[in-house]
Parts: structure tokens; sequence; C-alpha cells
């Protein structure tokens, strides 16, 4: 039986307004702010799925550190086929080291004899490209970035990815098991939630861990502050009606010999 | 103690903008009163070790069969003797993701502090502070690190250094010890049919043409220039709307065209460094903050569906 970890972040969607509260000098989280499933952990959760479909004997369990809002994206976890959902409650404001959230997944995973480890190559919103690789290193395994396709051998003791360098050239490693892979987008198109899957979803309670004080004198790097890019653009804004600027646009080009 | 930079190559060679971080380091030296250190890692890389000392620098060059083809993880276990010998205080490796995996590996194994894509860094109060973005540019984080650091350098935010009259040492090592895995080579993804990199304009669409529908108007604006193409963020390639052979950025194509249009892109880094030396850029975006109007000629802020059907029938109107 072969058992993966796949770890979902909860990010405010990219259409959410990203304002910077004044008071706490973090992000505002309103109602304006609608929480989501991190992109690239959703190719991560599907990669996962699409094993268990081949293999069969493959249990896929979804973890998620954060406050209690978390637990609507490990549902949606549930939903599109995870086994089972793990959450490290942390309610913890403002900056959270990647390093704390690795660190606190390690912990857990170490004791439960994961065979792979998925995680997205990134989050949306921090874009830090750290849970990952941090996570493979406190357990001690190895660790793929940026994979666009693995292999399973038969007799589950190795698999060998495609992962993503720059330029469109892919790297192809062969991989020990147990090992974390960090799944980048494409590698597959990510299914929507079956009705069963919903149902089951809804009855299914989470497992729940309490971070409690993990972050009181957790070592990291420190929170200076939040702020807007300059605008430092040297561009010209073009001003007036949807017409007027379409014209605008068009004798630009045109004076430029473009058109 | 010193500063530690990173370098990793594929066949032997450094992947483009390596050297940038050079820069980054040396800045970093000076405010921490370090020298600096490089560690280029790769099978043969006598040659390539004697071309980063003449950046002035001192220069270790480590050789293993393995390192042929990019091995993060092998990299890590090497460089991290290589910490303890140089009492690297800060260690610097681009910001790829095998630059990340290898720089995690360092921060969990050695235990410092960790801060990845930096863009720059500043001395307040007393205190190194380092800028990263958030959200694709929309908003920027400063992060203070304690007194060890390994950082990743988001590409293109430094320029490389000018060679120096006087080169550094050259030391090259050849490791022994098994990588825990194997990479087993390299392959570029195959060409298709669209030369974007030739192409005088590229009209480019993002998540923001909201539809697969609308890609048909982005296809219509390219046709109206003589060599026009239709590019894309890797979104729109990941959604299966367009073959890969048409993005744009890091992982995709690095173009230069006359005009560069982006349609409902925001302008993330690695979107960016793939298209910043267009001659002409021209934004549309919905978001009056997107990043991508930061490198923008002209900026249009509006909604792609209802303006570039306006865009096409005052074409009509008055060119055809
Ligand atoms: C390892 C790695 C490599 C990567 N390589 C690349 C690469 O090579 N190329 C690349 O492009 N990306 C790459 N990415 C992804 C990159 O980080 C961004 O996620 C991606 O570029 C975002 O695409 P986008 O701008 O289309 O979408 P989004 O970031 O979602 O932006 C959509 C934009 O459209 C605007 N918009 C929405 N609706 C409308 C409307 N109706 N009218 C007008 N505007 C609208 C929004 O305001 C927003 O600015 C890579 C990521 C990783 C982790």
């Amino acid at each position: 039986m072969m058992k993966i970890l796949v770890c979902l972040k909860q990010v405010p969607d990219s259409e959410s307004p990203v304002v910077i509260d004044e008071n706490t000098g973090w992000l505002r989280e309103d109602d304006l702010v609608v929480f989501r499933m991190n992109r690239y952990d959703e190719y991560a959760l599907e990669e996962a799925v699409l094993i268990r479909e081949v293999r069969g004997d493959v249990t896929v369990d979804v973890i998620s550190v954060g406050p209690s809002r978390v637990t609507s994206t490990l549902k949606k976890g549930l939903e599109k086929g995870a086994n089972n959902g793990i959450h490290i409650t942390l309610e913890q404001q403002g900056y959270v080291p990647p390093s704390l959230i690795a660190r606190l997944i390690a912990d857990y995973a170490v004791k439960k004899g994961y065979d792979l480890i998925f995680t997205g190559v990134m989050a949306e919103d921090d874009m830090q490209c750290q849970v990952g690789p941090l996570i493979a290193a406190r357990l001690g395994i190895p660790c793929a970035a940026s994979v666009l396709g693995e292999t399973i051998s038969e007799d589950g003791t190795s698999v060998t990815v495609e992962c993503e360098l720059e330029g469109g050239v892919t790297e192809t490693i062969v991989m020990p098991v147990p090992s974390l892979l960090a799944i980048q987008s494409g590698i597959n198109r990510p299914r929507y939630p079956s009705l069963s899957n919903v149902m089951r979803a809804k009855e299914q309670v989470l497992e729940v861990i309490d971070a409690g004080t993990a972050s009181a004198g957790f070592g990291a790097e420190r929170f200076v502050s939040l702020s807007y890019p300059e605008i430092t653009s040297k561009g010209t804004i073009l001003q007036g009606t949807a017409e007027q600027k379409a014209e605008q646009l068009l004798n630009i080009l045109h004076e430029k010999s473009l058109l | 103690m010193s500063v530690l930079v990173i370098i990793d190559t594929i066949e032997n060679r450094p992947s483009a903008g390596s050297f940038e971080i050079l820069t980054f380091a040396e800045k970093l030296a000076a405010v921490a009163g370090l020298p600096v250190r490089v560690v280029i890692a790769g099978q043969e890389i006598a040659s390539l070790a004697e071309d980063a000392a003449r950046y002035g620098f001192d220069v270790t060059g480590i050789e293993h069969e393995s390192f042929r083809y990019p091995n993060p993880d092998f990299t890590g276990r090497a460089v991290l003797g290589l910490m303890k010998e140089y009492s690297a205080r800060y260690v610097c490796l681009p910001h790829t993701m095998r630059g990340c995996q290898t720089a995690a590996f360092l921060a969990a194994s050695a235990d410092t502090h960790y801060i990845t894509a930096v863009e720059s860094f500043a001395e307040k109060n007393d205190e190194m502070s380092f800028r990263r973005a958030l959200f694709n540019g929309k908003v920027y984080l400063e992060l203070s690190p304690g007194e060890a650091s390994v950082f990743t350098v988001q590409g293109g935010s430094y320029k490389a250094p000018d060679s120096r009259d006087t080169p550094g040492t050259v030391e090259v090592r050849a490791l022994s010890g098994t990588p825990r895995y194997r990479p087993t080579g390299v392959r570029e993804s195959e060409e298709e049919s669209v030369r974007l990199e030739e192409s005088d304009v590229i009209i480019s669409a993002g998540r923001g043409i909201g539809s697969r529908e609308n890609l048909e108007l982005i296809k219509t604006i390219a046709k109206v220039f003589p060599n026009g193409a239709v590019g894309a963020s890797r979104t729109i390639c990941d959604q299966k709307w367009l073959p890969y052979a048409h993005q744009v950025g890091i992982t995709g194509k690095t173009v230069a065209p006359k005009l560069y249009m982006a349609c409902g892109i925001s302008g993330a880094q690695q979107h960016i460094a793939g298209m910043k030396g267009s001659q002409t850029i021209v934004a549309i975006n919905k978001d009056p903050r997107a990043a991508i109007f930061s490198i923008a000629d002209y900026i249009i802020v509006e909604d792609l569906a209802t303006f570039l059907p306006i865009l096409i029938e005052k074409y009509a109107e008055s060119f055809k």
C-alpha cells in the first residue's frame, strides 16, 4: 500500500483586493477577500489522485497549516478525491515563516511513513518556493522541484520524474522512494469535485492537530514591512473613454510605423 | 567569515544570468565587511572557473560526474561542507527552481534563515532588510535575516559585474561520494511551427482574457500586423488554450519584438524575464496596480472583454 501526502495552502484569490491594513501592517482580511486552494497545489492533488486511480492501492492524505478558515480548502481537497484531511491549526496572524510551516508538516509526516509527499511548486500569494524543499530537508529525503510528470516503478521503490528547468528544457531524474515532489502547473487538468465526493466530504471529520505555541521562540527571518511598489513606470497612461484609448493606441502604433 | 555564491551548470554551462548574483553578493559583502567566494559545480569545470575568476573573486570549482546535469540535492551536500570550511555567513544562489532546492537544503541543514526571490536590499537602522515581491508584484515584503542566511536572488535584479584586472584564485576539487538520486539527461521541448522569436509584433494573452473564445480576438489583432504572432503567459498554456510553444517567460521563450502587447497579464517576474527587452510594450489590464504597467511604455486600464472588440472595430474603421 502506498501513502501519499499532499500539502495544500489556502491563498487569497488573485482577483481579491490586496490591501495593506494600516493597523496591523499586514494584509487586510475582510469580506472582500475570497480564499481558495493554491492553484499549484490543485495540480499536486490531482496528480496524487491520478496515481491512486492507476495503482489502486494508494491513500491520499491532504494537510494544511493555518487558522480555521483553511478547513474549507481541506474539504475541497476531499471533494477532489483525497481520502483524509489533516488540519494543523495555527492562528498566528501576519507573516508566518515558511520554515515554520515546513517544520510542522515534517513533524507530522515523520510519524506516518509516507512514500511520496507532494507540494505545489510555489504558493501564488507569497511566492517563496520554500515549503516543499524545506520539508524534504527536514525529513532527510530527496526532493525534485517543478515536476511535469512522474512514473512510479511497479514495485514502488523508485520514481522517475521529469523536472522543468528554464527555457523549455526538462531533466529526467530517477528518485528513490520516499521522496518529495514539488509539482508544476500544467502537469494535468485538475478535476471538478464529483457529487459523491462532495457528499462524503460533508460528513468526513478532519484530523485536527493544534500547533499551539509552535511559533513562540521559533527562530526565523523577521518581518519588517509590507509596501506597495513605487510607480516607477515611465509609461504613458492613455486617458479617456475606451474608444478614445483605442484610437490613441492605433495612432501611436501608426506613428511608430508598426501599422 | 564570508559571502558564498553558488552557481550550478547544465553540461558545464551556467544558466543565463548566473553571474548577476555576483553583484548582489559583492554589495552584501561590502556592507557586511566580508570577502566573496564563488563555488561552481559541474562535471568538468576548470575553464568556467577561470572565467568566473575574471570578476575578481576567488573561485572553488567542484567536479563530479553526476554534476553533468543539475543535481540540486548533491550540490547542497557538497556545499554544506564548503559553508563550514569558508565560515559562510551568507549564501547566495540564483532564484531558479533548483537554486531554491539547494538553498532550502542548506538553510535547513545549517539552521540559518532563508529568504527567496530577493530583488534588492537596504540597510535601515543598523538592520539589513531584503525586498521581495508578493502576489506577482502587487505588494512587496521586506524581511530581516538573523546572523546567517541563505538567499535566492531573482533573475534580472542585478547586472553581472565588469571583469577586473586582477582575477581571483581558482581551485578545482574532485568530489567523491554517491548522489542520492540520478539525473539521466536533459532534453529540449520539441519546437513547433511557432517562431515567436522571429516575430516583429507579439500580441500576448494572459488569464485576464477570461475565456478561450476571447483568444480569437487576440488572434485577430495579431493578424493585423505583417509579422505578428500570438504569445501567452504560462497560465494560458497550462489550461491548454495554446501550445507551450507560445509561452513567453523563463520557462518559455525569450523575445524582444518591436511591439509586445500584454493583454490581461499581471506581470509576474517569470513572465517579464522573457519580454522586458521588447522595443515598445503596451499593457492592457483592468487593474491599475498590475505589475506589468511598471515596464509598459503605454498603459491602458480597461476591461479586455469590452476593449478588444472596440480596438478591432476602430482599426477596421480607420485602417482597412
Ligand atoms: C517555476 C515557474 C516558472 C514559471 N514560468 C513562467 C513563464 O515562463 N511564463 C509565464 O508567463 N509565467 C510563468 N510562471 C507563472 C507566473 O508566476 C504567473 O503565475 C503567470 O505568469 C501569471 O499569468 P497571467 O498573468 O496570465 O495570470 P494572472 O497572474 O492571474 O493575471 C491575470 C491578469 O489579468 C487581469 N485581468 C483579469 N480580468 C481582466 C479583464 N477582464 N480585463 C483586463 N484585465 C483583466 C488581472 O488584473 C491580472 O493582472 C512560472 C511560475 C513558476 C513557479
